[in-house]
């Protein structure tokens, strides 16, 4: 019998849980003020709608129809396209293995805060005694370990405790945890959106993330940033999607699910831009600088950058580093669950294991992998799988997904399921994004992607970084993904009903 | 702050904000929450 949420409520949380994470509050602002300001509202919305919600839909529809993890889930609509899933599925648990390394530096910043321990200068805080990087980058070691980081692995530890435990209690256990951790990141930001937006200088912080220069839209990189963000945003193509509504009941209103999902995430992407920005004008304000100066994404803004305006705020700057430093462990928090939930099902499908077996042996392998994130060298090592498993692994999921099922196993039959329970109904416009739309754009972004890295290797790494950490990883996890379709598992065929309307119609 | 600037904050506040609340408010009105 599998496991069901307690209320749609907590189905909801915890997918927009999934979705929001922290490149909602350090990735979404910059692209937005470096793709044209509020003029990149407008690719933004028509990526979302025409390949976000699309694919949300879609895997939802997967999920609840066949009752079944990413692997599962692809088995039931024809058993060729398993392979898909375990694609999925590996690269969802190649992100956790880093991901919780990232949830370990915000608790051991999170600590810090309470002492504002990164002083003046939090850009050498961060790599000479949290990542302790230095020496592998003043001897140009790129690539070696050297050992662990002695201020990581305890906050390390304590991240991947707190998902076991969660992932280990099950999808109740999991639905109520959510029903905290969700909303406590939105709350947070938004304390910090009225404490930006009340600092001097938040104005012009405001004006250079939202100040619309509408010739953006005449260029492709900029529709390309708006499908790119909006495809990484919504955990689409990682096996969480589909995993999270196999737990609900069949009659789920599928096309309001991923409305609300999409909607909460882009909101709070949106608040997290003003708070961002509002603090980064008041830090520009008092450096006598321009803003163009301290903007900043992704790591360097988490953790470089908006410490050190935390340094500048007039009032209880501490407070504002642990409100800072819980939102960003709490926003990587549920999308952690949902990696390691999305891995756990499908283990627990494919061979027939206990949720508690299977949480254990996940956790405990993705533990041991991810160690080497947290060692002296392991920064280059996640910024060089992250660049991979996201422009090339992700990508081309999504696209497979998008070829299978839209015209190996019919785009409107997903669409006819989607209008058998839900509210608002789908039109033919929904076949169009998921058999030509998104896999146009997908392919555009991979060839555009695959001629850049041939062009220059990442970052400038070394080569056997490149093939370690980028090509071969990628080309493991694809012939994993194939060799777990050819092996045969133990997992039932229970669960699925075969009575839809929509498969009565195909008969 | 500039002209465009409050539009775009106003615009994104009511695509994002409206678009969330139009499906909560279905979801209230018709499925429920259960």
């Amino acid at each position: 019998m599998r496991e069901r949420w307690t209320w749609r409520g907590a189905f909801i949380v915890a997918a927009i849980g999934s979705a929001v994470g922290l490149g909602n509050l350090w990735r979404f602002p910059y692209v937005v003020y470096d793709s044209g300001g509020g003029a990149f509202l407008i690719p933004y919305l028509v990526a979302l709608l025409t390949a976000g919600i699309p694919l949300m839909m879609l895997e939802f529809t997967l999920g609840s129809r066949f009752l079944g993890s990413a692997p599962l889930a692809m088995k039931r609509a024809k058993p060729s396209f398993e392979f898909v899933g375990w694609w999925a599925v590996l690269a969802g648990f190649g992100i956790i293995t880093y991901y919780a390394a990232i949830l370990g530096w915000s608790l051991r910043y999170l600590w810090g805060a309470f002492t504002l321990e990164w002083g003046a200068d939090a850009g050498n805080y961060l790599f000479d005694k949290v990542l302790q990087l230095m020496p592998v980058l003043e001897a140009e070691a790129y690539g070696s370990l050297s050992g662990i980081s002695t201020e990581l692995i305890i906050p390390f530890i304590i991240g991947w405790l707190a998902i076991f435990l969660v992932v280990f209690s099950g999808i109740r256990g999991l639905g109520r945890v959510v029903m905290v951790t969700m909303p406590l990141p939105f709350l947070l930001i938004l304390i910090l959106m009225v404490r930006g937006l009340t600092l001097p200088g938040a104005v012009d912080g405001l004006n250079f993330y939202l100040t619309p220069d509408f010739t953006a839209l005449a260029n492709t990189q900029v529709w390309l940033a708006a499908y790119g963000q909006v495809f990484f945003t919504l955990s689409l193509a990682m096996g969480i999607l589909i995993a999270y509504a196999s737990y609900l009941p069949k009659d789920s209103d599928i096309s309001n699910n991923a409305f609300m999902t999409s909607f909460a995430d882009a909101l709070t992407a949106f608040l997290g831009g003003i708070a961002v920005f509002t603090t980064l004008g008041y830090m520009a304000g008092q450096l006598n600088v321009p803003v163009g100066e301290v903007v900043a994404s992704g790591v360097g803004l988490a953790f470089v950058a908006y410490p050190e305006a935390i340094n500048l705020m007039p009032v209880a700057p501490a407070v504002i580093g642990v409100i800072f430093f819980v939102t960003i462990f709490t926003l990587g928090l549920d999308s952690a669950f949902s990696l390691t939930e999305g891995v756990v099902s499908a283990v627990m499908d494919k061979f027939s294991l206990s949720r508690r077996l299977a949480a254990v042996l996940v956790s405990g392998l993705a533990f041991l992998i991810g160690l080497i994130f947290v060692s002296r060298g392991g920064l280059l090592w996640l910024d060089q799988v992250d660049h991979f498993i996201n422009n090339f692994g992700l990508v081309t999921i999504g696209l497979f997904t998008c070829l299978l099922i839209g015209w190996g196993y019919g785009a409107h039959k997903i669409r006819d399921q989607i209008n058998e329970h839900s509210e608002v109904k789908i039109g033919v416009w929904f076949d169009i994004c998921i058999k030509f739309i998104t896999p146009i754009v997908l392919i555009i972004l991979l060839v555009l992607n695959f001629i850049d890295r041939i062009q220059t290797p990442y970052e400038g790494y070394p080569a056997f970084m490149q093939i370690v950490g980028g090509w071969g990883l990628i080309a493991f996890l694809f012939l994993l993904g194939i060799i777990f379709m050819l092996f045969k598992g133990r997992e039932s065929s229970a669960g699925v009903d075969d009575t839809s309307e929509a498969d009565k119609k195909e008969v | 702050m500039e002209t465009s600037a409050v539009v775009s904050l106003i615009v994104g506040l009511l695509i994002f904000g409206g678009g969330f609340l139009w499906s909560a408010t279905i979801a209230t009105r018709k499925k429920g929450w259960k």
